[in-house]
């Protein structure tokens, strides 16, 4: 089964990300509320997705995707955000996430780029 | 379908493809090897037989060499016996005879032994040892040159036994008769052996003469065959060719006839933002712009845009695509160029405001992002009709609350309001119509149609029309903004007019309201809709429970009197609107935020009051505050700033004087604008509408401890 990890300040999208990734066989390894924890599960569990917010206490999003892409160049990183400035989604795909989806989403949105993001 | 798949197809159809010339340049190497092989063959039998002249002529030679040394030493043996026969000689002369002998006999026997190798050879076959190094002599096999050569064997075979006797010979052991036959027999023999050579080697030659020719043929055949198929094979390609050019021709006029009549704006764009060299016609239409190819996107488009950032956040999404990282679809909503507004210089050379759609999708080429293809969509009809139905949705929305109002509010303070609604209208009309002679009559038109508004946005906001306060409060921005300017022209009123039939039009939908839903239960019961209106006190709580709030402040609020009915309905309703500009001034003004209130040692929740009383002829209004009262260096402050007086006078006026101050039309203390305050404008309606009403306004403060504003109206009809 693959592994995702959850990366949001907000429990309440933390527990709809983690229903919904179990709800299409993703088994969730760990959830954590900001970059820094991110940072240190990423690198212990290695999960094969992981989606990031990005405004997040502690350590924001955009410098948590460097730090994981320093540990591992092909991680697999899907922002989940309700940020209006395109210009920093942008950013974070150039820090090496790899796709994007905005707040709130349907649970289909989910599923899709999860999906998506597992394919290769 | 799965890459190997493809991968396969592509295999299968490029073998396809170079089938026929595959099988052709198969069928081509064929030959030629064919044509090589017999020539070769040839060369090899030609040489061969050169090889077998050769021999032969050696063996004519030979046979004369032996011819020759036979009669050498015959000649050597005659001299000797004749000398044995006549005279005695000395041992001299003997020994000489001797050793000439012996040579000629070893020249015999050389000739002879080679003479027979060379027979051997041409008729066995052999290695070739004499001129022609390791040649090989291949035994004659034509049946003419083996007779011939056999003649030749028999004629040695008999001669051989008497040549053998003579290279043998020795002086005391001579045999004379076969001495004899030998020497005579030769010649004949040799001559024999030289006819028979003689016809091996003609017939050798013309078996070569033959053999060259066919070779000459062969070669011959083979160049002629080779050019055919050079020829057609040429041609075969010339005119596929020619049908891919065509085939090439014909594809690039469907993609020009697709490009100049498909609706959408189509490019592509290469990974440094370059517009490819075929777009689509209405490309050119859609930017007001020509000659694209080449160009770079986002320096063509950055004169068209409002937002220079958009543009640059464009790039980076359009390098983000390039990423083959990224997921395409999944970065989809992060593209920037949505509903994007650009001015264009349209077709009859005007610039307009159109909202473009821009949609990018990658292209690829064996597998990698060749190109980014992006098409362009004119949205603008759709974003018009979103933002109508958008205003259509608000409109109801605000006409459901003002239902909602209308229901809670007394009728006669909503029929008050529309009256003084359209009255206010009335004057707006007329103060526009005036005829204008100096810049400042505009200035003046703006300052009295800001009062206007403002007065009414007070209104509203007492009646809780928040909708109206919001379309005031707009108002308000456009007119402020028009009074900042240096100049102004007719013009500049335009937009202005356009919003005050919208307010005054929404104004009427509220009469029209109002009139079926409580014009109706007017006739019916009149006592009835008073008990169900909202009492003025509860109204004035409301308004400053919700002033406080968007202020941050805690007020305590008192009002005593503010609902006597007994008291005429205009002076009431003057009077409540008046209350409303003063008690939003006081908590904005006058009451601290509750931690500068604590720090002052007071309650943190500031009190407010108002009590309305009235005497034999006339009535009278205080509204009372204890908060941090008027600050009179403030006022002189902002005097110096508006630049109304100079430095010196300020800095001598008396606190009456500097008071008298915040009933000056433009006068504000505060440093920015909101719903509640900071227009400057307010304090002077209040002014005005008591000298309207024949009344006095006065005001006492203390700094840090009150305000007090206290008006009194006559009782008679102003």
């Amino acid at each position: 089964m693959p592994t995702i990890m959850i990366v949001d300040d907000s429990n309440v999208i933390r527990n709809r990300i983690t229903r919904g990734s179990e709800y299409i066989e993703l088994e969730v390894v760990a959830t954590a509320g900001n970059g820094k924890d991110a940072v240190k599960l990423y690198d212990l569990l290695r999960p094969d997705l992981v989606t990031m917010d990005l405004t997040m206490p502690e350590m924001d999003g955009l410098e948590c995707i460097q730090n994981i892409i320093d540990i591992n160049e092909d991680a697999n990183i899907l922002v989940v955000s309700a940020l209006a400035d395109k210009a920093t989604g942008i950013r974070a795909l150039e820090y090496g996430a790899r796709g994007f989806i905005y707040k709130p989403f349907s649970d289909e949105d989910l599923f899709n780029a999860l999906r998506e993001l597992l394919e290769d | 379908m799965t890459k190997r798949a493809i991968d396969s197809q592509n295999i299968g159809s490029s073998l396809k493809r170079y089938k026929g010339v595959t099988i052709s340049i198969a069928i081509f190497l064929l030959f030629t090897s064919g044509v090589m092989y017999s020539a070769t063959l040839i060369s090899k039998q030609i040489h061969e037989r050169q090889v077998q002249i050769d021999a032969a002529g050696i063996l004519s030679d030979n046979s004369y060499d032996v011819l020759v040394a036979v009669q050498s030493v015959h000649q050597e043996i005659l001299e000797q016996a004749a000398e044995h026969d006549g005279h005695e000689h000395g041992t001299q002369e003997k020994a000489d005879h001797e050793r000439a002998l012996k040579e000629y006999q070893a020249k015999l026997t050389d000739t002879v032994r080679s003479f027979d190798e060379i027979l051997a050879k041409l008729e066995k076959g052999g290695d070739y040892g004499i001129m022609r190094g390791a040649d090989r002599v291949v035994a004659l096999s034509n049946p003419e040159m083996k007779k011939a050569l056999k003649n030749v064997q028999e004629v040695w075979k008999a001669a051989k036994p008497g040549v053998q006797n003579l290279a043998g010979y020795k002086h005391d052991s001579i045999n004379h008769d076969l001495l004899h036959n030998t020497s005579t027999f030769l010649p004949e023999e040799q001559k024999v052996i030289y006819e028979e050579v003689d016809k091996i080697i003609v017939s050798l030659n013309s078996e070569i003469a033959d053999k060259t020719s066919t070779l000459l043929l062969i070669e011959r055949i083979g160049i002629l065959l080779s050019l055919v198929y050079f020829l057609l094979f040429v041609g075969f390609f010339m005119r596929r060719l020619g049908k891919a050019d065509e085939q090439a021709e014909i594809a690039r006029r469907e993609t020009n006839e697709i490009m100049q009549t498909v609706n959408n704006g189509l490019f592509l764009l290469d990974k440094d933002l370059n517009i490819g060299s075929q777009y689509s016609k209405e490309l050119e239409r859609l930017w007001g712009k020509k000659d694209l190819s080449g160009k770079n996107m986002l320096d063509v488009l950055s004169d068209m845009v409002e937002s220079k950032e958009n543009l640059e956040t464009a790039g980076s999404f359009v390098n983000q695509l390039y990423n083959p990282r990224t997921k395409e679809r999944l970065i989809s909503s992060l593209n920037p160029l949505v509903r994007s507004p650009m001015n264009v210089i349209n077709d009859v050379g005007i610039k307009e405001t159109r909202y473009l759609d821009f949609k990018f999708n990658r292209v690829y080429q064996d597998k990698e992002i060749s190109h980014v293809l992006v098409s362009v969509s004119d949205v603008t009809d759709a974003v018009k009709l979103e933002e109508k139905i958008q205003r259509e949705r608000e409109q109801n929305d605000l006409q459901l609350e003002m239902l909602g109002s209308i229901l809670k509010t007394d009728p006669r303070m909503m029929a008050d309001f529309i009256e003084n609604t359209e009255k206010r209208n009335k004057n707006i009309n007329e103060k526009l119509k005036e005829p204008v002679k100096v810049q400042s009559d505009f200035f003046n038109k703006l300052l009295f149609i800001f009062r206007e508004v403002h007065g009414l946005k007070g209104d509203a906001s007492a009646l809780s029309l928040q909708g109206f306060v919001a379309i005031a409060e707009n108002l308000e921005h456009t007119l402020k903004e028009l009074q900042s300017r240096n100049k102004l022209v007719g013009e500049d009123f335009l937009p202005l007019t356009v919003s005050l039939e919208e307010l005054f039009s929404l104004t009427q939908t509220i009469g029209d309201l109002s009139q079926r839903i409580i014009g109706n239960n007017n006739q019916t019961s009149s006592t009835a809709q008073t008990g169900n209106a909202e009492p003025v006190k509860t109204q004035l709580n409301k308004f400053v429970g919700e002033v406080a709030e968007r202020n941050s402040k805690l007020v305590d609020f008192t009002c005593i009197g503010m609902d006597n009915i007994s008291l005429d309905l205009n002076i009431r309703t003057n009077l409540r609107e008046l209350a409303i500009q003063l008690l939003r001034n006081s908590i904005v003004h006058g009451i601290e935020l509750p931690q500068e209130r604590l720090d002052k040692h007071k309650l943190a929740s500031g009190h407010l009051r108002v009590e309305m009383s009235e005497s034999n002829d006339s009535v009278s209004m205080s509204v009372q505050d204890d908060g941090a009262g008027i600050d009179l260096e403030k006022i002189r402050q902002k005097l110096a700033e508006q630049g109304f007086h100079s430095q010196e006078t300020i800095n001598k006026m008396d606190a009456q004087t500097l008071i008298k101050h915040i009933f000056m039309p433009g006068f504000s203390t505060r440093d920015y604008n909101d719903e509640d305050a900071g227009r400057g404008v307010g304090m002077d309606i209040v002014h005005d509408r008591v000298k309207q009403m024949g009344g006095k306004i006065s005001i006492a403060t203390r700094a840090g401890a009150y305000t007090r504003f206290t008006i009194v109206v006559p009782k008679v009809h102003y």
